[in-house]
């Protein structure tokens, strides 16, 4: 019996040691929050709205790339920081987007899901075409417009 | 074996009662403290002292039953006649059970067979291990099996089911031989089941449809409810604890009850008797509620089982098997990323996000009538039947039930008939037919014909015969052929043989071998499956049943060591090839999830375990390595949320004899591949970190066999080292937690 228990006081101790080495599993992301500024905006409409059933989200996002399908904008939608909601069937609204990782923007669009499909169906209904996009420098404000004209909506994916 | 009696009876005469004195010990003339010396007739008893000897005086005279009984001893029963005014004096000598060999089981081949005579590869839970560890859930049980891992509500019997959200499990669960998955998602249910009434819980680590049909690709979990004890007993656990807050403030930051010790209890209890000579009966039950360590987690059910069984007469018995449950969870999804894991976290795609968790009311209930007709002793049938039902109903935001179109309710009956025939001791026949079907009613069930209501019913036929041809080698042979019905009412069949054979090499080593298909028909939610509420998920009608096929082979060495240590050590390889797995996958042209064929698989591998104890089974040890080459065919790579290692430990002593300490080490390298598409949504989820888990309880166990009550009382803690780690992608698991367990038997 003696050897018994040395045996298993000796297969204890091993165990103890082997666990003793074992890290302390997932910790928190290691590096500061990263920098953010803000984008306000203004949006002009003209032409004639589109049905109620075709404005089921419209709101403004930023995308610091050119996609040329939509799984591009998938790929990235963690990271992506939309404004609210936009007002329907009006003449001008704003926007304001916070927390917008420093970087460039360089197509800034005014999206719309047009159909029940939350991820296939979405269209760009404007698109702010000045300065080759949006330059986000830490606490900085940008001030942009666009304008939507439902008579001419821009092409998607964008045209090189 | 029976247990070697040595007894003297001196007899003289005292007074006008009887008194039996005497000493226990074991076969190598060891005294035994603490063995339980009962008259049950008399409803008196006592214990051995320090050096093995008892005594009972004040006895009636006339003849008397004496039972011996001790943990890790075959329990001694002896008769002897007591005279007015004397006094009998006894040496009693106990058998140490048998290390494991004389287990019986019945999964491996539908009847009750010893496990040393098993041919594939068979893990056992004992009530015991429920017990020390206070196992509420099946999950917790099964984290301790060799070469089993439990990700999330996915099973995996030697890497089998990867993960894949809790639906259509590659590992079938039984209760009493009957399939308990779920009839709309076919998964698991760890709760909902009697652990505190199990015998055993036994696990199958191969390929089970010949003999169990589809579900069993992986292998098969069978539950086997208790018997009825000759004396009644009750017993009532309570059990109180508490999580830990985690230790970055970073975590704490985003949600105030990440400070909080959060509380967990439950009481669990059961009674079970036997009534005159042909009734039993025994019911149990569960209480439980848990506050969670995660936000919007937490949970209260209610739970009742119960089981009857009627010996009508000596060839016929009829027994059935009852239960109901009521919970209500908070299901956390997902989180809301590595630096805010406590949170579920969202989905935005524009306007209102999609969140990481919902709430909904569960009920559950089950059937299993069972008869059993012995028609000669040679020949007998039983008779099953079985119905399963779950109802689920989601609460909204104000603690509301939703409307009843957004309720589930599914329903799993059906029946069976078994025949056990034996033309020779030698030759052994099992065959039967079965019925089962699904009945699905929920408005997420939609496939392209819109309706709301699904059915899935399937029939087979088994057979399965066993020669011995002599004393060291045996042969099974079998199949079942299954056809169920798919979409469109369209019939498909599987047919599913096995073969296995052990040979005892020396009265210490057995060799096996076997071969086996398996099948797995796609869950009516795979198939059927059409929402975007919480992820967007769209319905495949054209799933394709998956199979596989499975070889293995063993060694199994069992030896007492020194006349002190009882060793047992296993080592099997095994080889198992998988066709049309299905997986959930991200299809860009849907722009959502879908279940669909994808992939042919290969997992190999080789599994040991080591398990000792002393004769006295005051000490164990266990230890088991489990090596996987789990490999993606059609990928060329590693198949996803696969472990490659896989190593659990366990050790338990008792240190005192009132004093028992346990601990429990298990780990799991990280997986080498992931699905990459759930983290397109889910921040960081494709983290998978190695798994380090260390369990530690102390038990102080008091018992007082005079009045026929014991009591213990257990100090747990689990993840002992706070180990952060996680059992499903984007949730974080357990930290550390204490719980105090009190038990009362009587």
């Amino acid at each position: 019996m003696t050897h018994f228990r040395f045996g298993f006081n000796l297969c204890l101790a091993l165990l103890v040691l082997l666990i003793m080495g074992c890290e302390g599993g997932l910790e928190p992301p290691l590096e500061d929050p990263e920098p953010v500024g803000v984008i306000i905006g203004t949006v002009t409409y003209s032409g004639e709205w589109p049905p109620e059933d075709e404005l089921r989200l419209l709101f403004f996002v930023p995308l610091p790339f050119i996609p040329n399908q939509f799984s591009d904008i998938l790929l990235e939608i963690d990271n992506l920081r939309t404004s609210d909601e936009l007002k329907r069937n009006v003449d001008e609204d704003t926007f304001i987007v916070d927390e917008v990782l420093n970087g460039a923007y360089v197509y800034n669009i005014i999206a719309n899901q047009f159909g029940p499909q939350i991820l296939l169906d979405w269209r760009p209904l404007g698109v702010y075409t000045e300065n080759d996009g949006v330059i986000i420098v830490e606490g900085d404000t940008t001030e942009i417009s666009i304008h939507v004209d439902f008579n001419q909506l821009p092409p998607f994916p964008p045209e090189p | 074996m029976l247990s070697a009696v040595c007894s003297t009876a001196d007899v003289y005469s005292q007074n006008r009662f009887s008194t039996v004195e005497g000493i226990v010990m074991n076969e190598s003339g060891e005294t035994l403290p603490g063995v339980h010396v009962t008259l049950p007739e008399l409803s008196r008893g006592t214990s051995t002292d320090a050096s093995g000897r008892f005594s009972l005086s004040g006895l009636p005279s006339g003849e008397q039953q004496i039972r011996f009984s001790m943990v890790g001893f075959q329990t001694l029963t002896i008769t002897v006649e007591l005279i007015e005014g004397d006094t009998v004096v006894m040496e009693i000598i106990l058998t140490p059970i048998i290390y494991r060999s004389g287990e019986l089981v019945v999964t491996a081949s539908r009847r009750s067979q010893l496990i040393g005579k098993v041919s594939v590869s068979m893990n056992i839970i004992t009530p015991e291990e429920l017990h020390s560890r206070n196992i509420t859930s099946l999950d917790q049980a099964l984290d301790h099996v060799p070469g089993v891992q439990v990700l999330g509500n996915s099973v995996n019997v030697r890497g089998s089911s990867g993960f894949a959200y809790g639906v259509g499990s590659r590992v079938l669960l039984l209760v009493d031989g009957v399939p308990l998955m779920g009839p709309d998602q076919g998964g698991f249910d760890f709760d909902g089941l009697p652990l505190t009434q199990t015998r055993q819980i036994e696990v199958l680590k191969s390929p089970g449809s010949a003999l169990y049909g589809g579900g069993a690709l992986g292998g098969v979990i069978n539950l086997i409810t208790s018997d009825f004890p000759d004396q009644p007993e009750t017993t009532v656990r309570l059990y109180s604890g508490v999580y830990e807050p985690v230790r970055y403030d970073q975590w704490k930051g985003s949600w105030e009850g990440a400070s909080d010790f959060r509380p967990f209890s439950g009481i669990l209890f059961g009674r079970s008797q036997q009534v005159g000579n042909r009734f039993g009966y025994w019911f149990s039950g569960k209480l439980q509620q848990n506050k969670g360590y995660l936000q919007n987690n937490e949970s209260t059910g209610i739970e009742f089982y119960s089981k009857m069984g009627w010996n009508i007469t000596d060839f016929l018995d009829f027994s059935l098997y009852s239960a109901v449950r009521r919970n209500r969870n908070q299901q956390f999804l997902y989180w809301n990323g590595l630096g805010d894991p406590l949170r579920p976290g969202a989905i935005q795609l524009g306007g209102d996000p999609v969140t990481g968790s919902n709430e909904g009311l569960s009920d559950r209930i089950t059937l299993i009538p069972v008869l059993t007709h012995r028609i000669n002793p040679s020949l007998s049938y039983t008779l099953k039947g079985r119905l399963f039902g779950v109802a689920f109903r989601p609460i909204d935001d104000q603690g509301n039930v939703r409307p009843s179109d957004k309720h589930n309710v599914g329903v799993r009956y059906g029946g069976e008939l078994q025949i056990d025939y034996d033309p020779t001791d030698r030759f052994l026949i099992t065959t039967g037919i079965s019925f089962d079907e699904n009945y699905v009613r929920a408005d997420v069930f939609v496939g392209e014909d819109s309706l709301t209501v699904r059915n899935q019913p399937e029939g087979a036929l088994f057979l399965q015969a066993e020669y011995q041809w002599n004393q060291k080698f045996t042969t099974t042979a079998g199949f079942r052929y299954d056809a169920y019905r798919v979409h469109t009412l369209e019939t498909a069949t599987q047919f599913s043989p096995k073969f296995s054979t052990s040979f005892q090499i020396s009265d210490n080593l057995t060799a096996r071998g076997s071969f086996g298909k398996g099948f797995r028909v796609p869950s009516v939610a795979e198939r059927f499956f059409s929402n975007r509420d919480f992820f967007p998920l769209e319905s495949n009608l054209t799933l394709q049943p998956e199979t596989s096929t499975g070889y293995e082979a063993g060694f199994t060495f069992i030896r007492m060591i020194g006349n002190q240590l009882n060793f047992k050590g296993e080592i099997t390889g095994f080889w198992n090839d998988y066709r049309k797995l299905v997986e959930p996958t991200f299809i860009q042209e849907l722009g959502a999830f879908q279940f669909v064929n994808l992939t042919r698989a290969r997992i190999r591998g080789v599994e040991t375990s080591v398990s000792m104890s002393d004769l006295n089974q005051n000490h164990h040890f266990n230890i088991s390595y489990t090596f996987l080459d789990p490999v993606d065919l059609e990928l060329d790579r590693s198949l996803v949320y696969r472990s490659k290692h896989l190593l659990q430990i366990s050790a338990r002593s008792f240190i005192t004899s009132w004093i028992e300490a346990g601990l429990d080490f298990r780990t799991a390298s990280a997986p080498d591949a992931v699905d990459s598409d759930f983290s397109f949504f889910v921040p960081d989820a494709e983290l998978f970190p190695v798994l380090y888990v260390t369990d530690l309880r102390l038990r102080f166990v008091w018992e007082n066999p005079d009045q026929k009550f014991g009591f213990s009382s257990t100090l747990m803690v689990k993840n002992l080292f706070d180990y952060y780690y996680i059992e499903r992608p984007a949730i974080f698991a357990p930290p550390r937690n204490l719980q105090i367990v009190l038990d009362f038997s009587f």
